[in-house]
């Protein structure tokens, strides 16, 4: 027999007994999760178009498929990784600052201003003369939606406003993007409005690696930093305050962390979205819903997700090559009306 | 020993004149009962002591000043606590031990010393795996103070920790906060229950718009006058054991003021 | 016994219909052998035109012309009206002969066909048959059919200049943005068959376009490639994969040829100078 729940902002009811069981330690589940993130990165690194024996290609680096694995597969992967790892870690710190699980950067918007800022700096040409320019472009774009969600749904905005705010800078971020590949020189470049929109990791190379590199680094420091912080958030802000959270500077290190992770990775992927919803959907119960224990196995779920579905891509057949961003949302806004639908009763 | 120390605390709203010239002091091994009725100003004066309002004249002095030590040794209940994540008992618990921790570090013996005594003393040990959403409200509440004992604060703030609470849960937290209260620590809770507040507090302020009416002993501020005065009531009080008193009846003519008076 | 009514009411829509449609017009039935007053409303019809007759015949041309990074004709439309090839465009220039592309501008050429005014248009051509067939269609349309002819003959001229010798072709792929390569129908083809390369892409069985993932690129080891100058040197995210450094270190030998965009948009003349480029490119002594 339940208690009827006392708290009335308690947003998700459904039984916790189930839960319980699923507690793990640490150690068992980053152990878990780190040995499912090699065993798929491996298998990412052995599917593609072509058949290459692996261990031939590592022992001989001149040989054939060497080149296809060192310089087109392993980029891909590595890629997948640190952008999966940055959408789910960002996914899980903006639900622990939001106090919200349908926090996550693709449907606030995020993501979308990301690719707009991106496609400003690309098409313009400042992306050629100055190759640091695009991530800086996704950075900013980043930057000016997160400011813009917390400015106005900061202060534990109920859901609609969330959600609200969201559509708003994704409308606003569709059409800045879509404005700026239809007014772009080259007739052809409105087609890759499929990239900005849908994501890709299609034939990305160390270059793009390297770009993106140090600001999704420095991007998951900050919002790591704040594991605790996003404990304490769990009882409110006076109380956070009044065990030693700064909430200035936790909310400087949210935005600016968000910006620089999922700006750069957006940069270079394009549009990616609904992983950060998904799996710290998923994985919550296994920390106890604690916040800030989220963090970390959100990022290795992340990044499992991401390569998972990126070998989905390339492992169906289709006439026309299935996009990252399709397979994602295939999986992630079934379970976003899902969670909607659980949460309906707080909703009316 | 003065454990917290306020001076001329001035508090303004939009032109409403919250706390006017509040002094208030905490000493070591009291519990302190900040009383008055609503809208004297007793949540603002507790956030003010806590450091999450700025007063616009007036300082505060909580133990030695700095900021980080205040964390670990002031402990705050707000009113209505609001728990956004569905915790079991003992993470919830275990929160209290943030200010103690590196953003690195995990929980290590002495935290997990702290939390098994603080569960104990509020006597929810046996609650530690069920979920907080699932427990009625006296427990609850319990829980939630074993949280701010598990921080081991010097000074307990605490805003009508019973609030809602059945006699058995109230008194079982005011019991706590009495032996909380011994030589090396201190307590402010803010109560609504006089009954409550005449029992278990060594010293009372009574607050009334904004002014400190009356401090001192129970048996002095709850005198008649000020009862009048501040919440229009009388009581009837009783001497037999201990001192001890219930509101009894309102006076006529009962004037419901508003949060404040408008700029004197 | 009668006329059966039905099949009269059929054959009178049938009529109607007819007279609805208004009249179709091949190039045959063109009374006018000198049109003065020419309006082209498709880039590769704009320069087939202008291979044939001078300026002054031609009322207006696509605006795209006049843009020498896209038209090799951008020199000989100076002083000719651009327009964009809607209706009231070309109604504006009073045509007496309307020439535009199967593909583009359909309301406009479908309005001008029920007018009286002679409308001709073009598909693309797969090869360089198609071009010649092309050239003889327009040239008889606006009675320049010498010049036409002149025109074919040396085109044909050229090409078996360049035809290669015995001994085994250079393997090649034409490698565009989004990963696509024409294989065999395309003109990219023929241009490159020209040329003596084979096509890679036709040898796999890729019929028109079809799509080629770097790794096959690089696991068939071509011994060319082929680029089109304004997808390697625009920036594009589709164009991205055409400077992959795996192209590099795989296949450090390859033989890179970008051709202007310009001479490759349309299959006109100048897409001999396609085939010239490519051979003096691949073809080492």
């Amino acid at each position: 027999m339940k208690h009827s729940g006392i708290h009335p902002t308690h947003p998700l009811r459904h039984a916790h007994t189930q839960d319980r069981l699923s507690e793990a330690p640490a150690w068992l589940l980053y152990g878990v999760l780190g040995a499912a993130l090699v065993a798929v990165s491996l298998w990412s690194l052995n599917v593609g178009p072509t058949k290459i024996p692996l261990w031939n290609a590592i022992l001989h680096p001149s040989s054939e498929g060497a080149f296809i694995l060192w310089d087109i597969r392993l980029p891909r992967a590595i890629l997948g990784l640190l952008v999966g790892a940055t959408l789910g870690l960002a996914g899980a710190a903006m639900q622990g600052f939001l106090r919200n699980p349908l926090a996550e950067p693709g449907v606030l918007g995020v993501t979308g201003g990301a690719a707009l800022g991106a496609v400003l700096v690309f098409y313009t040409g400042l992306a050629s003369a100055f190759s640091l320019a695009l991530p800086l472009g996704g950075i900013l774009g980043a930057f000016l939606s997160v400011l813009l969600l917390y400015l106005f749904a900061g202060r534990l905005a109920s859901i609609q406003t969330l959600i609200l705010a969201g559509v708003a800078i994704n409308v606003i971020a569709f059409s800045g993007t879509s404005l700026v590949l239809n007014l772009t020189k080259d007739p052809y470049a409105v087609l890759d409005i499929v990239f900005w929109q849908m994501g890709s990791l299609a034939d990305r190379n160390f270059t793009h690696v390297f770009l993106v590199l140090p600001f999704i680094l420095i991007g998951w420091g900050w919002l790591l930093w704040d594991r605790r912080a996003l404990d304490a958030l769990s009882l409110g802000e006076e109380t956070a305050a009044s065990l030693g959270v700064d909430l200035k500077t936790l909310r400087l290190r949210m935005i600016l962390g968000t910006a620089l992770c999922v700006g750069a990775a957006v940069s270079v992927c394009g549009s990616i979205g609904f992983v950060g919803l998904v799996v710290p959907h998923l994985l919550r119960p296994f920390v106890g819903h604690e916040p800030g224990k989220l963090l970390g196995i959100s990022a290795l779920g992340g990044a499992i997700l991401l390569l998972l579905s990126d070998i989905a891509v390339r492992l169906i057949p289709s006439i026309v090559e299935l996009k990252l961003g399709v397979v994602t949302s295939l999986i992630g806004a079934p379970f976003f009306i899902l969670l909607i639908f659980k949460m309906r009763r707080k909703l009316l | 020993m003065r454990m917290i120390e306020a001076q001329k605390i001035r508090v303004s709203f939009d032109g409403l004149k919250i706390l006017r010239d509040v002094d208030l002091e905490l000493r070591k091994g009291e519990v302190l009962g900040l009383i008055g009725p609503n809208g004297a100003g007793k949540s603002t004066l507790l956030k003010v002591l806590i450091g999450e309002l700025t007063p616009e004249f007036g300082n505060v002095k909580i133990l030695d000043g700095k900021k980080d030590h205040v964390a670990k040794k002031v402990a705050y209940l707000p009113q209505g606590q609001v728990i956004h994540w569905p915790l079991s008992v003992k993470r919830l618990v275990s929160l209290g031990r943030i200010p103690h921790l590196m953003p690195w570090e995990q929980l290590g013996p002495e935290d997990e010393k702290a939390i098994a005594q603080a569960m104990e003393d509020t006597d929810v040990a046996h609650l530690k795996d069920r979920f907080v959403d699932h427990l009625a409200g006296g427990e609850r509440n319990l829980v939630l103070l074993a949280r701010a004992l598990a921080t081991q604060p010097s000074v307990l703030l605490a805003d009508e920790p019973v609030q809602g609470l059945d006699p058995a849960h109230g008194l079982q937290v005011m019991e706590l906060l009495s032996r909380f209260a011994d030589a090396e620590h201190g307590v402010i809770v803010v109560l609504h229950d006089l009954t409550l507040a005449a029992r278990f507090c060594h010293r009372l302020v009574l607050l009334h718009q904004g002014k400190v009416l009356a401090s001192g002993k129970p048996e002095e501020v709850l005198a008649p006058e000020n009862l009048k005065k501040s919440y229009h009531i009388e009581a009837k009080y009783g001497t037999k054991d201990a001192f001890y008193i219930v509101p009894w009846k309102t006076v006529q003519g009962v004037r419901r003021t508003a949060y404040g008076e408008r700029n004197e | 016994m009668g006329i059966d009514r039905r099949k009269l009411s059929i054959c009178a829509l049938f009529v109607v219909l007819c007279a609805l449609n208004g009249p179709v017009t091949f190039a045959s039935d063109i009374k006018q052998a000198n049109p003065k007053r020419i309006v082209s409303i498709n880039l590769c019809t704009d320069q087939l035109l202008l291979q044939l007759v001078g300026p002054e015949r031609v009322a207006a041309v696509t605006k795209f012309s006049a843009d020498p990074e896209v038209s090799p004709i951008a020199f000989q439309v100076k002083g000719v009206k651009k327009i964009q090839g809607g209706i009231e465009d070309v109604q504006a220039c009073g045509p007496d002969l309307l020439v535009g592309g199967k593909f583009s501008h359909k309301e406009t050429l479908r309005f001008f066909n029920r007018s009286g005014i002679p409308v001709l248009t073009f598909g693309i051509p797969k090869n360089f048959e198609d071009i010649y067939a092309d050239i003889r269609k327009l040239a008889e349309a606006v009675g320049a059919q010498g010049r036409g002819d002149q025109l074919i003959q040396s085109m044909q001229s050229d090409l078996a200049a360049l035809k290669p010798g015995p001994g085994s072709k250079k393997k090649a792929f034409f490698f565009q943005s989004g990963s696509l390569v024409p294989g065999s129908g395309t003109f990219e083809n023929s241009i490159m068959e020209a040329a003596g390369l084979e096509n890679l892409a036709a040898t796999i069985g890729i019929q028109n376009y079809g799509s080629l993932s770097l790794e096959k690129l690089i696991e068939m080891k071509p011994d060319v490639l082929i680029f089109s100058s304004d997808q390697k040197q625009k920036p594009t995210i589709r164009g991205e994969v055409l400077d992959h450094p795996a192209i590099r270190k795989a296949l450090p030998h390859v033989k890179t040829v970008t051709l202007p965009s310009a001479i490759l948009n349309c299959g006109s003349s100048a897409s001999i100078e396609a085939v010239q480029i490519l051979v003096k490119e691949t073809r080492q002594p």
